[in-house]
């Protein structure tokens, strides 16, 4: 399963890759999904129809929960499920192609977890992110175990609609580039820790957290929230 | 009606009219049919009256003294099968209405059927036709007539049951020839026309298999026909001619006596090296105990033991004789004779055990080397084959019917199921230089359909398609869901222990391809 994102900010679409290992569990996954949406649609209001019952042929214990397990989507949406077929797109194909069994295990080693680390405002370098959440583990009496080099990487936000909240800017050198007014987004990292659960961890600690660092915000102002991500 | 292929196939080439460009195959049996004193197994097509045809009737021209025959056809008034030492057909048998309808036909009286014997007897038989009369035939009870296809009428002739003196033939064929009165065989319809293009009259009606086979394997050269038993007619269909049966006082139980079945010649084989095997065991035994008899140590000596127990004897010290000493055995006439020293030297030790005088021993001795003596000229006798006609009139064709040893029976190699052929290892020079040179790997994805124009590239990268997963897309939710929510709706087998939902966890990647003919929708997204 892929969660895809938006290639430059990591943001999620809402769009998501199942990948199977053959042909018959994608259409049994299909199969499976369908029949528990339509179950969730004759189901809206908590009021089972016996029709369902008949086409689930389970108990009616059974039935409830795997409504509730449902999850995926509502029951009042629309279910946009579908295989996909080759030819592939050059971005579905080199998804299908480095996510077999084969690359998978060529990159087992490379199990670190991924944390979108975002700042809903303000511009900060990873050096004051380091610097704060090196704090916050001497304070948690265990440092976060983040990957030394590239645990902190900075998101590198080029385009978008220019920020009022912007208070750095990036120069340039050529008077041509000096009239187009440069636009900085808000800070977003990628954080890399040596583990996954550690990564969860730091999500459930640092999620919507105040990012309480006096540079970011000024005297008037509210400190930025974190917005701290899991990527699975 | 044709009769033949080569019947069908004259007929053919005459209709053509060409004789230039007759059909090869059309020539060879033409060739074949001119030169052919000893037929070949061949198929024949042949209809009875009620147009139905049988199909690839199979007469075999197999040949023993072991095997029952019958007839299929009509015999002439000379004619006198010699096959197996039996005559089937006698003169004073035969009903004067046959002879009418013989003389009607005009149909060359060929003294003998050509297929029956080899030409060498073929022409012997010529030569000793008028001195040999055969006088079988007496005993025999009923005489079955024969019939020609296009004759019709009411069957005269019961097909007797149980009739023969062979249990074998009676087992086999009781039951279906019980109920004689109903049954209507089939006849092969090969009594019609010319001597000449017929079968040969006696057919063997291969209810016992075995025996046919067995004489085969054997080398027997003698020809005999012999319907295939799987080919065996079907009851209910009126039939044309008649099978008759042999003459039941054959001299079956003698053919079956005299032939050792390969069962009974393993047997022979296995008990010998076991008695053998036993026989070194004891030997052995007894030059390490030191407690060996006399007897044995002069045969150990004289080297008519194993090379084994020879080196075993060596190593304990027992020094071969000399050759002043062998010669000087071989003069007195020793207890250790060739022939009988294993049974001298085994009862020489059994009577250490059992307390006997020597006195006593040598009478034993001598009355058992007695017996064994008669047992072998009686076992010799009884593999002699049996004094036939046939042996009487030739005794130097009895060489050739000697049955040889059995050939070794061709050991049956199993291949294994190549389940990947075709798969692996097909395409493995792509990974070659020159394969690469050939194909290069391109980028891009091939669609890869029933093309005419076959690619095998194209199909490598099917293959490879295949062991890639398949991809499904889910669009429109909620971008925050969970992993868990994907794995908590797959389908669980339950009738499969260990069936999983086949998701891969994939990893996370970066991925975006900067090109203006990259479709961002996907590429872009793509993480």
């Amino acid at each position: 399963m892929i969660q895809s994102r938006e290639a430059l900010t990591l943001e999620p679409l809402g769009k998501y890759w199942i990948l199977f290992t053959s042909e018959v569990a994608a259409l049994a996954y299909i199969d499976q999904t369908i029949r528990l949406h339509d179950f969730a649609q004759k189901n809206v209001g908590g009021i089972m129809l016996p029709s369902t019952v008949v086409t689930m042929s389970t108990s009616e214990e059974d039935l409830q929960a795997a409504l509730r397990s449902f999850s995926l989507v509502p029951g009042q949406h629309k279910l946009e499920m579908v295989k996909l077929r080759m030819p592939y797109q050059p971005g579905e194909a080199h998804m299908v192609r480095h996510s077999g069994p084969k690359h998978l295990k060529d990159l087992q080693p490379n199990e670190e977890g991924l944390v979108v680390f975002a700042l809903t405002s303000g511009v900060a370098t990873s050096r004051e992110i380091k610097d704060v959440l090196d704090k916050d583990g001497r304070a948690r009496n265990m440092l976060w175990g983040l990957v030394e080099d590239t645990g902190i990487q900075e998101l590198n936000v080029l385009r978008g609609e220019p920020s009022r909240s912007a208070k750095r800017t990036v120069s340039f050198n050529s008077t041509k580039d000096a009239e187009w007014v440069p636009y900085t987004a808000p800070s977003k990292f990628v954080l890399t820790f040596k583990d996954r659960y550690e990564a969860r961890r730091f999500v459930r600690e640092w999620h919507r957290r105040p990012f309480t660092q006096p540079s970011l915000y000024g005297t008037d102002e509210e400190p930025p929230i974190v917005l701290a991500e899991y990527i699975w | 009606m044709y009769q033949t292929l080569q019947e069908i196939e004259d007929a053919k080439v005459q209709k053509n009219g060409d004789r230039g460009e007759e059909p090869r195959r059309a020539r060879e049996i033409r060739r074949k049919s001119s030169n052919s004193v000893t037929q070949k197994p061949f198929r024949t097509r042949l209809r009875n009256d009620s147009g139905l045809y049988i199909k690839h009737l199979q007469l075999t021209k197999i040949a023993s003294p072991t095997t029952r025959t019958y007839s299929t056809q009509r015999r002439t008034r000379d004619q006198k099968p010699v096959g197996d030492g039996t005559v089937l057909d006698s003169d004073h048998t035969r009903s004067p209405e046959e002879d009418s309808i013989k003389r009607r036909t005009n149909q060359p009286s060929s003294s003998q059927p050509k297929t029956l014997l080899s030409r060498k007897g073929h022409e012997k038989i010529k030569a000793k036709k008028a001195e040999n009369e055969p006088s079988n035939g007496e005993g025999r009870t009923q005489e079955p007539t024969h019939r020609s296809p296009t004759q019709r009428g009411p069957r005269d002739s019961s097909i007797p049951s149980g009739h023969g003196s062979g249990a074998l033939w009676k087992s086999l064929t009781k039951e279906r020839w019980d109920a004689s009165d109903s049954f209507k065989p089939i006849g092969t319809a090969v009594g019609t026309g010319d001597d000449s293009k017929r079968l040969d009259g006696t057919v063997t009606r291969a209810k016992s298999v075995n025996l046919v086979l067995e004489s085969v394997a054997k080398g027997s050269s003698e020809e005999v026909s012999a319907i295939s038993p799987l080919q065996a007619p079907p009851f209910g269909v009126p039939a044309s001619s008649s099978i008759c049966q042999a003459d039941p006082n054959t001299e079956l139980n003698q053919g079956t006596s005299h032939t050792l079945s390969h069962r009974q010649i393993f047997l022979r084989k296995y008990r010998k090296a076991r008695d053998l095997k036993k026989k070194n065991e004891r030997w052995r035994r007894a030059i390490i105990d030191g407690s060996l008899h006399e007897s044995t140590l002069a045969r150990i000596r004289s080297g008519q033991v194993n090379e084994d127990i020879l080196e075993l004897a060596k190593e304990h010290g027992i020094v071969p004789y000399t050759p002043e000493e062998l010669t000087q055995l071989k003069s007195t006439d020793s207890v250790v004779a060739m022939e009988g020293g294993t049974r001298s030297s085994e009862l020489d030790e059994d009577k250490d055990q059992h307390g006997l005088d020597e006195h006593h021993m040598q009478k034993i001795q001598r009355a058992v080397s007695a017996d064994m003596k008669d047992a072998h000229e009686k076992l010799n006798v009884s593999r002699q084959p049996p004094k036939t006609l046939y042996e009487e009139l030739f005794p130097e064709e009895k060489e050739a019917s000697v049955p040889s040893s059995p050939q070794p029976q061709s050991k049956i190699v199993i291949k294994p199921f190549e389940w990947n052929k075709g798969l692996v290892g097909r395409w493995d020079h792509f990974n070659t230089k020159e394969g690469l040179e050939k194909y290069p790997p391109v980028e891009t994805e091939i669609a890869v359909s029933g093309a005419p124009d076959f690619d095998p590239y194209e199909v490598e990268q099917a293959y490879q398609n295949v062991l890639q997963p398949v991809a499904v897309a889910l669009e429109g939710v909620s971008p925050n869901l969970e992993e868990s929510d994907f794995f908590r709706i797959t389908p669980k087998g339950a009738h499969i222990e260990g069936w999983t939902s086949g998701i891969i966890k994939g990893i996370f990647q970066r991925l975006y391809f900067p090109n203006k003919h990259t479709d961002w929708r996907y590429s872009d997204t793509i993480p």
